[in-house]
């Protein structure tokens, strides 16, 4: 049984059209779909009978997945932003056939962007990931990229991370990561192009000046967990 | 350094016995990614440094548009220099990492350079000048722009640009390697493909003549073939 678990935050419904076009095709690629969502985001009755919901004040992503993460039940969990998930199956729907395949057989996989996919992003969200990734990487042991927003899990390695896991913010990214590495579990990789930019065709970029403070917060997060 | 190893539905099982001769034979003290490039993901786990890439379809892409799969795999995934492998290129000695090291670094200097063969495959050309010059310990061959299979797909380093240039859609690997060769060729001195006189990396063809049920072990060491058998690796392709 495969779970999607997924975080919501869309308080001006710009993901609205596209959960209408894609919910019924996630529902043929997974046996349930679980989102963690914010109460500011409007349509939380469309979804509640379509999904598994939750709903809370933002309280950080960090907590977001770690709560979507409990809401689940499958052998295995396919994590994603779901901005990046319906993006995904809209572009890439075969890749993310295979993404879905591969995350069987680990305990925990990080789904990367193909260097394509990286260079789709902004100048400035690009550079602070790189720095990010490549720090973390360093920590890690191996070449990777770890801000993709996008991780499978197995049910066993979900209990440790809904148990140990403590960041707040974007440092989840190397966090998880760092904790199914130190238990030992599988770990496996998969590069993807369905994780390019998704911001622009949703409209959802943000301001010049939050996005920097955005990525300035990432980056800090994540050097504190990889250090 | 990046291992870009291309593979199909049709030979996804030899890429076990791959990864297995792979971590044996090739284990530098320095970074690799090794990314395996293929069609439908893998039904079994890959080795905890390899990485899978999906081109798309398996049957969007018969063998006579391999170069189209290729083209996909340079403009999204492949690093400015690289290592281009087969799946059924197992390799069956040692690997000298340093040399390999020292001819990616001679690569990104002189950006002429389209091929760096890994292999003996340009030492047995014909006609190669065989004292092109040194580095380290290495001694450069130059194969000749006409001689037969220029432009062959055993393993070797390859500049991603150059290599872009001279690959053309629709093509099978082995039109690649033929009229690639009177392509580059005609480039004559300005992309030149490189190789040494001390062969740092040997691999067998495995599936060779792209036959993927007759598997030709006769170049591995038999304790390797031993080993493969007894950890299961072989099965289903013997």
């Amino acid at each position: 049984m495969i779970s999607l678990a997924t975080i919501l935050h869309d308080p001006d419904s710009k993901l609205l059209p596209a959960c209408y076009a894609s919910l019924p095709k996630l529902h043929r690629l997974y046996d349930e779909i679980c989102i963690m969502a914010t109460d500011q985001t409007p349509y939380l009755g469309y979804l509640s009978d379509k999904v598994t919901l939750k709903s809370k004040p933002a309280n950080g992503i960090g907590e977001a997945r770690r709560q979507c993460l409990r809401l689940t039940t499958g052998d295995y969990i396919h994590y994603c932003d779901f901005d990046r998930i319906l993006y995904w199956i809209s572009k890439y729907p075969h890749e993310l056939e295979q993404a879905i395949q591969t995350l069987q057989h680990y305990d925990f996989t990080i789904f990367e962007r193909t260097r394509r996919a990286i260079n789709s992003h902004p100048d400035f969200q690009r550079q602070t990931e790189i720095e990010a990734n490549a720090l973390a990487s360093v920590r890690f042991g191996q070449t990777m990229d770890f801000l993709s927003g996008s991780r499978g899990i197995s049910k066993q390695l979900k209990t440790v991370l809904t148990d140990v896991s403590i960041s707040r913010g974007a440092g989840i990214d190397v966090e998880w990561p760092l904790l199914a590495k130190a238990g030992n579990f599988t770990i496996g990789s998969m590069l993807c192009e369905g994780l390019e930019y998704e911001s622009d065709y949703f409209g959802t970029r943000r301001a010049s000046r939050e996005e920097i403070t955005t990525r300035i917060d990432n980056l800090n997060e994540v050097l504190y967990i990889a250090s | 350094m990046q291992n870009i190893i291309m593979t199909s539905d049709k030979y996804i099982n030899a890429l076990r016995p791959f990864m297995y001769l792979w971590n044996k034979y090739f284990q530098p003290d320095y970074n690799q990614e090794n990314i395996i490039c293929g069609f439908t993901a893998p039904d079994f786990q890959l080795e905890p440094s390899f990485k899978f890439y999906s081109i798309g379809k398996f049957e969007d892409y018969p063998i006579t548009k391999w170069s189209d799969a290729l083209l996909q795999v340079l403009d999204n995934v492949a690093d400015d220099t690289f290592i281009l492998m087969l799946e059924d290129y197992w390799v069956t000695r040692g690997v000298d990492t340093r040399a390999v090291k020292v001819l990616y670094d001679y690569m990104r200097q002189f950006r002429y350079v389209l091929k760096m063969d890994l292999c003996a495959d340009r030492l047995y050309a014909h006609g190669a000048d065989m004292n092109y010059g040194k580095v380290a310990h290495l001694d450069l061959i130059k194969s000749m722009p006409g001689s037969p299979y220029h432009m062959s797909l055993m393993a070797g380093l390859w500049n991603r640009e150059l290599l872009r240039k001279v690959i053309l859609p629709n093509e099978t690997p082995w039109d690649i390697e033929i009229n690639g060769t009177t392509r580059v060729s005609r480039y004559d001195s300005d992309i030149l493909v490189l190789g040494t006189r001390q062969w740092p990396m040997r691999h067998t063809l495995a599936f060779r003549g792209g036959d993927h049920q007759k598997l030709l072990l006769d170049e591995l060491q038999p304790k390797d073939i031993t080993e493969l058998r007894e950890l299961g690796l072989l099965k289903g392709l013997e």
